[in-house]
């Protein structure tokens, strides 16, 4: 915090003086005050003053990718106008016509990644923030994939600069139906409610017949939670346009993140939110495609976030934007075999053993050399180009 | 003979940090005064009249930190008791109102006299301390208490900043610890939000158990053989419980869950909203002209337009039948269950704020509950500890993303409305991680390090699950957003004055005292 800022904290905050304050000051109504002594009035001032001048305010580039909903993933991302120019400068006649992109990419288990889908985000011009939201169709694969998604900058003739990577996300390349939960006992309530109010004896649960059925007396692998070819719930459903094994961007217009958005009113008046409105809406979920294939080794713990990620690629030839698209990945792969049962630590942090014994931990490498090394070459021209950090 | 099964009851007791001393009176800080009200006290009334009548009724009770931080504040103690007398005034003018009808009067003299048995209760019995209350029913184990992330973070969405799930976990654990004097066993993990992994976090927090949704052992990885009525181990030492899908059913589904019997008191008709606002002058926080009081005269009913007039009578009939059927249920099915040595569990998490405050009859339901189970032979109470002392887990698995939100995973948290804040958090505890690890500040060392405890406190609260998940659905959606812009904007007051130095002592003890829970906060956490 800068010092003019901190003297444009409002005069509840300066000192005592002999000309401007006097005994509104926050230092005067609260000296030799702790706790509940200290005056409302003036800690309101200093609350408001504070969420005044330090609205919340991204500094750092970053893009973050989540798994939203069962067949949905949303990126969330954000640039800063220094980047930005950056790799505007970086294109023909400062960039003009170039689009802000999303693009998913689906990585299989060899590491050969693929784009499936691809969002626009804006023109390039300004904008700085936004979210993308894509919709998964299952290709009834048996194993994991990973995705992840890049933001950059799209030229017309092709060009493609990107300017940040997001962690990645593992999913399963088959859907699953949701469970039934509890809906026998729905309608059985529902019978109850509309004949009589309070019936003799209790009303059959679904669950006897389901263990009836199973006879296997040993703990039935969820009795009331059975599977069955149930229409996916919404949420679930593929688009329509969508072939098997792709992926779309949702349709709709980029939005403006509120986080610019001016301050909402602070003070009481708000009526309370309506918790039993909220609690009610916590139905049973359905099922959730994100179990990893047994034998798979586990996944670095967490996702990566990295957003020193940005400008980790770019292609630029001569006076337009290539046609190749080079890319550097620079990543270390620590895969392993130790006895079953064994605790693993790698960069500090504890490395999940698989069953089998074998790990496996991929970690962005951060040497910038590295990314240098990397020289495009075209046969006519003969001549070369450093990759760009 | 057949080894009775077991019912778990946990109750998960949390509000977010509503304390306002920069205000006189604020309406939010009622939140808190409304659950001890109708909630906690009563809770706490018939857990202590179970136990000394020797019932063998056990719960598992979870009691967020900033719950427990708002129930041993002073300030909010003293502003209860103001609150208390304002809503017994209150009682006391529908009482008395010459235009109210004689079955309005009735309820409103019923209210009253509520409103004292409880205000006897916690002050006499308790002496206003319900902390206490609670940790000695967890000494005569009735109870066993558990703990959830410091603010209730939704840690799904903070983990791509790690250090942020840790410190979620690590500072729970420790106030915990200094507010009981022993580390907590179980963790609930907020809105049951679960990630692969998280399990080694729990882990090195030093947890021993957490409970899940049902389709997260569903789809678990292998898929565990007794299902939800066993737990099973996510990882060394760290034991997974799985929720009953069925009694979920019972208790929440909006249109055939017990407290949607037209007998049942109706919550969302409230004497706040009937506009006479001479009448709620005196209670309301200056310029609010419309809230929720909890004097409430009409039932359910059924069916839109007019609602009938509440019969508490009725009501608490219809909760002890509704308790019966609970159990009987919970019988039948874990008396199907094959002969073993291991009895079945049935794990029946809630939101404790349900009973009582949601749900008028909901205390009701529970001592009911609590006689029938005493009666039973074919159940056995337990808490989720307990259980795992005696019968261990039944299998390693690797359960899959879950919550118990809408569609059981990250959506209610990540609208548009919400989904920008999580870039901010990100950015916040990755700026808080390089202060603490790197040390580089200008100001003295005992003044950095209150600034950064400061801090810390702040992004705690801006992590808080409430925010995001009520952001954009309409009521207090405005003062969510508020309170998270309000503490982003502290946290970068805060951590601005580190680099630079420019902060007053009153300033820094001004923002203290606003934020004032975690005060043994541990920067270790952070960095």
């Amino acid at each position: 915090m800068s010092a003019d800022r901190r003297s444009d904290l409002g005069s509840e905050f300066e000192p005592a003086g002999a000309t401007d304050v006097g005994s509104s000051t926050l230092a005067a109504r609260n000296a030799g005050k702790d706790g509940d002594d200290l005056d409302a009035q003036a800690l309101r001032a200093l609350a408001e003053d504070i969420s005044r001048q330090f609205v919340p305010q991204l500094e750092h580039t970053a893009l973050v990718l989540y798994d939203r909903d069962p067949g949905h993933l949303q990126a969330q991302w954000y640039i800063t106008p220094e980047e930005i120019a950056q790799a505007r400068s970086l294109f023909p006649n400062q960039g003009t016509g170039l689009q802000q992109v999303l693009r998913l990419r689906r990585l299989d288990q060899d590491g050969r990644a693929e784009v499936v889908a691809s969002a626009v985000q804006g023109s390039g011009d300004s904008k700085g923030e936004g979210l993308g939201t894509f919709t998964l169709q299952p290709d009834g694969a048996e194993y994991e994939y990973e995705y992840e998604c890049e933001l950059g900058l799209e030229s017309g003739d092709g060009g493609w600069l990107v300017v940040a990577r997001s962690n990645r996300i593992a999913l399963p390349g088959r859907s699953i139906p949701p469970p039934r939960i509890g809906s026998e006992i729905g309608a059985t309530r529902d019978r109850e409610r509309e004949g009589s109010r309070e019936p003799p004896g209790s009303p059959q649960l679904p669950v006897e017949p389901a263990l009836a059925a199973v006879g296997e007396p040993l703990y039935p692998v969820f009795p009331n939670l059975e599977l069955e070819e149930a229409s996916p719930t919404e949420g679930f459903s593929p688009p329509l346009e969508a072939a098997p094994g792709q992926v779309r961007a949702l349709e709709h217009e980029p939005e403006t993140p509120p986080s610019m958005r001016q301050h909402p009113a602070r003070d009481g008046g708000t009526p309370p939110p309506a918790p039993l409105e909220r609690d009610l809406d916590r139905m049973p979920p359905p099922l959730l495609p994100s179990t990893p294939e047994p034998g798979r080794p586990p996944e670095l713990l967490g996702a990566h976030y990295d957003p020193r990620a940005a400008f980790s690629s770019a292609a630029l030839r001569g006076a337009s934007p290539p046609r190749l698209d080079v890319e550097i990945q620079a990543e270390l792969i620590v895969r392993g075999h130790v006895s079953p049962g064994s605790k693993v630590e790698l960069f500090g942090q504890s490395v999940q053993v698989g069953d089998d014994g074998r790990f496996c931990v991929r970690r962005p490498v951060e040497d910038l050399m590295l990314l240098s090394l990397a020289v495009v070459r075209h046969p006519e021209s003969g001549k070369g180009h450093r990759e760009t950090e | 003979m057949t080894t009775p099964g077991h019912l778990a009851m946990l109750l998960h007791a949390h509000l977010p940090f509503v304390r306002h001393p920069e205000h006189a009176r604020h309406l939010e800080e009622h939140w808190l005064f409304e659950a001890i009200t109708d909630c906690y006290l009563p809770l706490l009334s018939l857990l202590r009249e179970a136990a000394s009548r020797g019932s063998g009724f056990r719960l598992t009770l979870s009691l967020s930190p900033t719950l427990l931080a708002m129930l041993a504040d002073q300030l909010l103690a003293k502003r209860y008791l103001d609150y208390l007398e304002r809503l017994g005034r209150l009682c006391n003018g529908v009482a008395v109102h010459g235009g109210s009808e004689p079955a309005r009067r009735s309820l409103a003299r019923f209210y009253r006299q509520r409103l004292d048995r409880l205000q006897a209760f916690y002050l006499d019995e308790l002496g206003g301390d319900l902390v206490a209350a609670f940790a000695e029913l967890e000494d005569g184990g009735t109870v066993e208490l558990m703990t959830t992330a410091a603010t209730h973070g939704y840690l799904p969405l903070l983990r791509s900043r790690p250090v942020a799930v840790r410190a979620q976990l690590g500072v729970a654990r420790d106030h915990f610890r200094d507010t009981f004097g022993r580390v907590p066993q179980g963790l609930w993990l907020p809105e049951c939000g679960y990630y692969p992994g998280l399990e080694e976090e729990v882990l090195q927090a030093g947890f021993r158990y957490f409970v899940l949704d049902a389709h997260a052992l569903q789809r678990a990885s292998p898929c565990p053989r007794h299902g939800v009525y066993a737990p099973v181990r996510a990882c060394d030492d760290v034991a997974v419980f799985g929720r009953d899908p069925d009694s979920a059913q019972e208790v929440w589904c909006p249109h055939v869950g017990y407290p949607a019997h037209p007998l049942y008191r109706e919550y969302h008709s409230d004497l706040g909203y009937e506009g006479d606002s001479a009448l709620l002058e005196g209670f309301l926080p200056s310029g609010v002209d419309a809230a929720p009081t909890g004097i409430k005269f009409h039932r359910i009913t059924g069916g839109v337009g007019s609602k009938a007039l509440y019969e508490p009578d009725a009501a608490l009939a219809q909760a002890g039948r509704d308790a019966r059927r609970f159990v009987e249920r919970r019988c039948r099915l874990l008396t199907s269950f094959s002969p073993t040595s291991r009895p079945p569990i049935v794990v029946a998490p809630y939101d404790a704020e349900l009973f009582g405050h949601w749900w008028f009859e909901g205390q009701a339901f529970l001592e009911a509950l609590i006689h029938r189970l005493d009666e039973a032979t074919d159940i056995r109470p337990v808490t989720l500890g307990e259980h795992l002392r005696f019968h261990g887990t039944a299998g390693d698995v690797r359960p899959t993303t879950s919550s118990w939100g809408e569609h059981g995973y990250n959506g209610a948290w990540l609208r548009p409305d919400a989904a920008w804040v999580y870039l901010h958090l990100h950015q916040a505890a990755g700026e808080l991680h390089e202060l603490v690890s790197r040390g580089d500040w200008v100001v003295e060392q005992d003044e950095a390090m209150r600034l950064m405890r400061q801090a810390a406190r702040s992004l705690l609260l801006a992590q808080s699950s409430d925010w995001t998940f009520q952001m954009g659905r309409g009521g207090g959606s405005a003062y969510c957003e508020s309170r998270l812009r309000d503490q982003l904007a502290r946290f970068r007051f805060l951590t601005g004055a580190l680099r630079s130095g420019g902060i007053r002592d009153e300033q820094l003890k001004a923002v203290e005292w606003m934020d004032n829970l975690f005060p043994n906060l541990d920067l270790r956490h952070f960095g």
